[in-house]
C-alpha cells in the first residue's frame, strides 16, 4: 500500500473533474469494472486527485447502493470533492457522451432494420474487455485487500459466490462489512449506535437493543439534570446517546439561544 | 441486466430476444457506463424520447442513492465502525469483481480466436503501461478495443 503513504492529495477543480469524466465517458471502453479501474489508475495513482480512502468509500457506496457501479463511483468521487453540484455535473459529463453515441447507433440500427455487425464487433470486443477488467481487478486488490488475511478471505468467498451463482449477492456485501466490524471489536458499539438511531422504528433493532445492550442507568451529565429520565434520548449517535431527553432539550435550546 | 431482460422482453414484450441481445452488446461496445443499454432499448421502443426516458430511469435513482445518503456517510465515515464496514464491503466488492471476471470470461472466451484476442490484449496493455509510448499510453484501452472490434468484424463478417 505504498500509494497510501505517499499520497499528497491535490483536490481537482470542478471543471478539471468534469473534463476528466467527459473524456472517460467518451473513451472509457470495457464496462463498469474497467471504468472503476481507470478511475483508480488515473485519479488515485497517477494524478493524486482522490485519496485511496475516498476511493474505497466510493466503491463501498457504489456496491451497496443498487445501480450502476461505475456511474455511482464517479458520482461519489465528485460528491466528496464538490458536493451535490459536483455530483450532478460529473454525472452529466460522464453519461452524456455514451448517451449521444448510443442514440446515434440506435438510429442507424433502426434505419438498417437490425444489424448483424453489432454481434461481430461484440465477438471481438468482449475478450478484449476481459483483458481490461482482469487488470482492473488486479489493481483493485492492492487498494482494498493489502496483505490482510481476513480481507483476502472475504474476497475469496465473494469471488466463489459470484462464480457459483453467476450474479451479485447483495446481502453478502453487508455481511462482509459487519464481519470486519466484528473482527475489530466494534460490533457492540455499531449495533448500539444503530439501535439508538432506529429506536422504536424497527422492532428487531429495538428488541436487540433491549435484550443485549446495557443502557447506562443515569444521564451522563450526572447532576445537571435531576436524572429523573434515565432513558437516553435518540439523537445523533454516540455523542449524545448517554444524555437523557431533558438534557438534550436543554443543550439544544442553549445553543439556539 | 437480468432485471432489464425480465421487464423488457418477458413481461412487456417491447423487444424481441435479438433486439435485447443487440442492446446489451451496444451498451458493452460503446464507452462509458454499460447500463446506457437502457437508452438503446428506449430508442427502439419509442424513439428519442424513449432513449431519454431510459437514461433518466436508470441514472436518476442511482444518482439519488448516492447524493441523499451521501451527507450522512460523509458525516460518519471516520467512525471506526463505519471505517471497518467500508473496508469489509470494498474487500467483498473486489472479490465479486474477480468473480465477475470469471463469469464474463466464460461468456466471452468461447473459442480459440477469442482466447487469442484476450491474451494479445492483456499483453499489449501491460507492455503499453510499462513502456509508456507517447500517444498510445493515453489511449491504450480504446486502441486495443478498436483493434479487437475490427478483428471481430474480420472473423465474423459484417
Amino acid at each position: 500500500m505504498s500509494a497510501e503513504s505517499t499520497a499528497t492529495i491535490k483536490p481537482p477543480g470542478i471543471r478539471a473533474l468534469c473534463a476528466y469524466f467527459l473524456r472517460l465517458g467518451t473513451f472509457g471502453f470495457g464496462g463498469p469494472v474497467a471504468l472503476a479501474g481507470y478511475m483508480q489508475r488515473d485519479l488515485v495513482e497517477d494524478r493524486g486527485w482522490i485519496s485511496p480512502q475516498d476511493y474505497r468509500d466510493g466503491l463501498a457506496v457504489a456496491q451497496v447502493a443498487p445501480g450502476p457501479l461505475a456511474a455511482q463511483l464517479a458520482m461519489w468521487l465528485a460528491f466528496v470533492r464538490h458536493g451535490v453540484r459536483g455530483a450532478t455535473l460529473v454525472s452529466l459529463a460522464f453519461v452524456g457522451p455514451a448517451f449521444l453515441m448510443v442514440v446515434a447507433l440506435a438510429w442507424v440500427y433502426v434505419a438498417a432494420g437490425g444489424a448483424t455487425w453489432v454481434g461481430s464487433v461484440f465477438y471481438g470486443v468482449a475478450p478484449a474487455a476481459i483483458a481490461i477488467i482482469s487488470l482492473s481487478a488486479w489493481r483493485l486488490t492492492a487498494l482494498t485487500l493489502g496483505a490482510d488475511p481476513l480481507l483476502i478471505a472475504i474476497a475469496a468467498v465473494l469471488a466463489g459466490l459470484t462464480v457459483l451463482t453467476g450474479s451479485e449477492v447483495a446481502i453478502a456485501f453487508i455481511i462482509a462489512g459487519f464481519v470486519v466490524v466484528a473482527e475489530r471489536g466494534l460490533l457492540a458499539g455499531a449495533i448500539r449506535g444503530l439501535a439508538q438511531r432506529f429506536r422504536g422504528r424497527f422492532l428487531a433493532v429495538g428488541f436487540l437493543d433491549r435484550r443485549f445492550l446495557r443502557r447506562p442507568s443515569t444521564c451522563h451529565c450526572s447532576g445537571r439534570c435531576s436524572g429523573t429520565s434515565p432513558s437516553p434520548a435518540r439523537s445523533s449517535l454516540d455523542q449524545a446517546w448517554r444524555s437523557c431527553r431533558s438534557c438534550i432539550r436543554a443543550s439544544s435550546s442553549s445553543t439556539v439561544g | 441486466m437480468p432485471f432489464l431482460h425480465q421487464g423488457l422482453v418477458v413481461e412487456h414484450g417491447w423487444l424481441n430476444e435479438q433486439q435485447f441481445l443487440d442492446s446489451v452488446a451496444v451498451g458493452l461496445i460503446t464507452p462509458g457506463p454499460v447500463v446506457i443499454t437502457a437508452s438503446f432499448a428506449g430508442f427502439l421502443i419509442a424513439g428519442l424520447p424513449g432513449a431519454f426516458v431510459g437514461a433518466v430511469g436508470v441514472f436518476l435513482p442511482a444518482y439519488l442513492l448516492v447524493v441523499i445518503p451521501g451527507r450522512w456517510i460523509l458525516r460518519h465515515k471516520d467512525r471506526p465502525a463505519v471505517r471497518a464496514f467500508i473496508v469489509g464491503v470494498s474487500a467483498a466488492a473486489t472479490g465479486a469483481i474477480m468473480g465477475a471476471v470469471v463469469v464474463l470470461g466464460r461468456g466471452a472466451l468461447v473459442d480459440a480466436p477469442t482466447v487469442a484476442i484476450a491474451l494479445l490484449a492483456l499483453v499489449s496493455l501491460i507492455l503499453i503501461r510499462r513502456w509508456k509510448p507517447p500517444v498510445l499510453s493515453a489511449l491504450a484501452e480504446p486502441a486495443v478495443v478498436l483493434v479487437a472490434g475490427l478483428a471481430g468484424l474480420a472473423l465474423r463478417g459484417a
